[in-house]
């Protein structure tokens, strides 16, 4: 039988604080420490180099009950998303730019979110909104739904 | 000059000055539409809106804010200033203090002004009257003779004081309801100022007037013209009265067949209702979801589905007469009847004379066809207007179930749109009936033209714009755009264009060779079964351009087939889709036969293709000022812990992120 992992919804994790010290991607290299600085978090210190490819194939789709089922394609294990900023980011690095690099990705969401719900109110909600996004990328780092390339 | 003069002056330039500001906005968001600048289309709306207060500022100024509206209006008002305020008390609980701040304080302000006349006793002695009044004939060659009639509902004994525009003044005395005639003897708009004065109680009310010069036609002919063109201004007078349905916003009556309809489908959706709040409790009881949080969700839809079910009439009659306060305050400044007339007199005219001017017969039929399109459309607005406050409950229903939430929202969308439609309606033409007046005869045969589009097309444009707005995800804001599926270079993915060859039998398509540069860039399409070759030169460039230039500049392309014998070379060849054959040609060198058709994108497909990069291009631009200010953010926030600000955060992220929608995962 499939491994199932599960990618919780990261709001969900930030208000019962129950985000790990670490987020480390399958080779060992760290994404994010939740609780540090932003100057050490390395995915978002490296975004303008780390590149993403896609290493997943959908397997169900629940948008409106926001539970999405992909299979990494390397390891067979089922993922069950539950966080629909990972789904977006997803595909776009499927459909628009595989590839592309972390910042680019990032942005590319931010923009979405500004067109789908107006404009960030300050520079902290901001920050906090992208946060939000490279923890998301980092869990789908994790559990190898994308695969990240340091030139 | 005392110093009212001057600053009466000043208010005059910063009124007129708004126009100009407005107005410019509204051409700014146009362009940003044609070129896909995000920044520049936001102002179409803003422009849009900025017209509409401009137009009712004097008659809001002077009627809304002396309490003149009805009591719905002010109930309506400070009901929304007591929300304003518990909801910032609510984010304040939360944590979002900014948010909490400018909330409490615009509760307190449009509570606090609304509230005055209760707690004040020296403004509420000076009580204002609700004062109307209407012209008879309100059109007409000079010297033209008018009769005004003025209400003032309530008012015992009071002094009339009216200035008729032209430099005279009268005074009059009276009750509740006064005429007074006036004579206009030079062409001209004027603004007729009615105040009212009795004791301490003041009240004001404006009408126009628009005497027009009588036309130079010798004798006996002038007669003959001025008395056909006096009946027709007769009849736009008449006709101002039916434009009450291109921008009245009904009310729903609460009483008669219609409220009995409504109250059976109410009763019927409730029953829906019911259903889904037992299967909902049902369906939480079985799944592993924490079912407390679940039955907490799903409560939290069913209450205020179940609240909105019980009072959307009273809401909608609330928002409808608001609505109508300000198309009241627009109204006066308008004459659409005289629109209209003169857009009839040009359609008569190509009915008539088209035999001998083919071009007037030509602009008779478009313009007909556009006034029924208007007409109709304003039928419409009504039909779907009272058809979607009679359905709401069967919507509200809807809306509940995940299958039909889709419809419920276009449904909500569709009514809000054409009841916004009525004041965007009401404030072009008060910006249309001001510039008639300034441009004369060509300005006002131009406006004729267009008057269909303006009385009614472009105003339900604007009201599902707004509406749209309003639901969340701005009206005017860029679609998501599907790009190729292949995995390959990130330098060249952007330019990479797919064409899609229909999969039919006996066809495979591959794309190849792809070429390209910053000015050109050129596709093979090969069917290999049928020899069949595919090329095209897409010479607008990879980049963004303005939508004429990107039309100016379309795709063109070859389509080859050989042959040995030839006998294949009839059969209709594959064209691209948005491609069309602009020429064939022939070639024979021994036994093989080619034949080679030239192609051209269409202007149709060029449009779409221009407006859909032009929006990756905005969609891009945003992202890349997002990325500019993110780096800054960066240097200035290293030694900041980002979970501490998205905790403080967390209530106003949690807010954006539910708001987004949800796709499937590709």
């Amino acid at each position: 039988m499939e491994n199932l992992e599960v990618i919780p919804s990261i709001i969900d994790l930030i208000e019962n604080n129950r985000l790990p010290k670490e987020i480390k991607a399958p080779d060992g290299t760290i994404l994010m420490k939740p609780y540090a600085t932003w100057k050490e978090q390395d995915l978002v210190v490296n975004r303008k180099k780390w590149k993403l490819f896609i290493n997943y194939t959908p397997v169900e789709s629940y948008p409106e009950k926001e539970i999405w089922l992909a299979k990494v394609n390397t390891t067979g294990e089922v993922i069950e998303i539950h966080e629909k900023e990972v789904i977006h980011m997803l595909n776009y690095i499927k459909t628009e730019h595989p590839g592309a690099t972390v910042e680019e990705v990032i942005n590319n969401t931010l923009s979405d979110v500004v067109r789908e719900t107006g404009e960030f109110k300050d520079d902290n909600e901001m920050a906090s909104y992208a946060f939000l996004l490279y923890l998301g990328l980092a869990y789908a780092i994790k559990y190898g739904l994308l695969i990240l390339v340091k030139d | 000059m005392d110093v009212y003069t001057i600053i009466n002056d000043l208010l005059d330039y910063a009124y007129w000055g708004a126009l100009i500001f407005s107005i410019a906005a509204i051409f700014a968001g146009i362009l940003g539409v044609a070129l896909g600048n995000q920044r520049l289309r936001k102002f179409l709306v803003s422009g849009t809106l900025a017209i509409i207060i401009w137009a009712a500022i004097p008659t809001l100024a002077s009627n809304l804010l002396k309490t003149q509206a009805p009591g719905s209006v002010e109930f309506f008002v400070i009901a929304l200033g007591a929300f304003a305020f518990i909801y910032g008390v609510y984010n304040f609980a939360a944590g979002n203090y900014s948010k909490a701040a400018w909330l409490a304080v615009a509760g307190i302000i449009v509570v606090g002004v609304f509230s005055l006349p209760f707690f004040n006793t020296s403004y509420n002695s000076n009580t204002s009257y609700q004062v109307t009044a209407s012209v008879n004939p309100q059109i007409g060659f000079a010297p033209l003779t008018t009769t005004l009639t003025i209400n003032a509902p309530g008012v015992n004994s009071a002094t009339y004081c009216i200035n008729w525009g032209d430099g005279s003044t009268s005074t009059i005395s009276g009750g509740s309801s006064v005429t007074a005639s006036h004579t206009y003897n030079n062409a001209g708009g004027y603004g007729v100022i009615i105040t009212v004065k009795s004791g301490n109680s003041t009240g004001e009310t404006f009408v126009a007037v628009n005497v027009l010069s009588p036309p130079n036609i010798p004798w006996p002919f002038n007669s003959i013209v001025e008395g056909i063109e006096s009946g027709l201004l007769g009849i736009a007078n008449f006709l101002n009265a039916p434009f009450d349905f291109f921008w009245t916003v009904p009310q729903f009556p609460t009483s008669g067949q219609l409220w009995n309809l409504y109250e059976i489908i109410l009763s019927v959706s409730f029953g829906a209702f019911g259903l889904f709040v037992v299967l909902n409790v049902f369906s939480n009881a079985v799944s592993d979801e924490d079912v407390g949080a679940a039955l907490v969700k799903g409560f939290k839809e069913v209450i205020l589905v179940a609240l909105a079910m019980l009072i959307v009439p009273y809401l909608y009659n609330i928002i409808a007469s608001f609505l109508n306060q300000v198309v009241v305050a627009l109204i006066p400044f308008a004459n659409p009847g005289a629109l209209l007339l003169g857009a009839i007199t040009i359609i008569g005219a190509g009915f008539g004379a088209g035999y001998f001017v083919p071009e007037l017969a030509d602009l008779g039929a478009a313009l007909s066809i556009a006034l029924l399109i208007a007409t109709a459309l304003s039928i419409i607005r009504m039909i779907v207007i009272y058809a979607g406050i009679l359905l709401s409950p069967v919507f509200l229903a809807f809306s509940l179930f995940p299958a039909t939430k889709g419809i419920s929202r276009v449904a909500l969308e569709l009514t809000m749109g054409f009841i916004l439609a009525g004041p965007f309606s009401a404030a072009i033409f008060a910006v249309l009936s001001i510039m008639a007046g300034q441009w004369g005869l060509a300005g006002n045969l131009g406006l004729e033209v267009a008057s269909p589009f303006l009385l009614q097309v472009i105003p339900d444009l604007l009201g599902f714009g707004a509406a749209k707005g309003l639901m969340g995800g701005f009206g005017i804001s860029a679609p998501k755009v599907r790009q190729n599926n292949s995995q390959g270079s990130s330098e060249n993915q952007e330019n990479q264009k797919v064409t899609t060859v229909p999969g039919s039998i006996g066809r495979t398509s591959s794309s190849a060779n792809t070429q390209q540069n910053n000015t050109q860039q050129n596709q093979v399409v090969t069917v290999p079964v049928r020899g069949h070759e595919v090329k095209l030169n897409q010479q607008y460039g990879s980049g963004p351009m303005g939508i004429i230039r990107r039309v100016r500049n379309r795709g063109t392309g070859t389509v080859t087939r050989e042959d040995i014998a030839g006998d294949d070379l009839g059969r209709k060849p594959y064209v691209p889709r948005g491609y069309k054959i602009t020429e064939e040609k022939d070639e024979v060198a021994g036994l093989v036969h080619r034949r080679e058709w030239q192609i051209k994108e269409t202007r149709l497909h060029a449009l779409g293709s221009g407006l859909k990069e032009n929006y990756k291009a905005a969609a891009k631009e945003l992202g890349k000022s997002l990325s500019v200010r993110f780096d800054a953010l960066m240097e200035k926030y290293t030694g900041v812990k980002p979970i501490e600000a998205i905790r403080r955060e967390v209530g106003d992220v949690k807010l954006r992120h539910n708001k987004r929608s949800s796709s499937k995962l590709k």
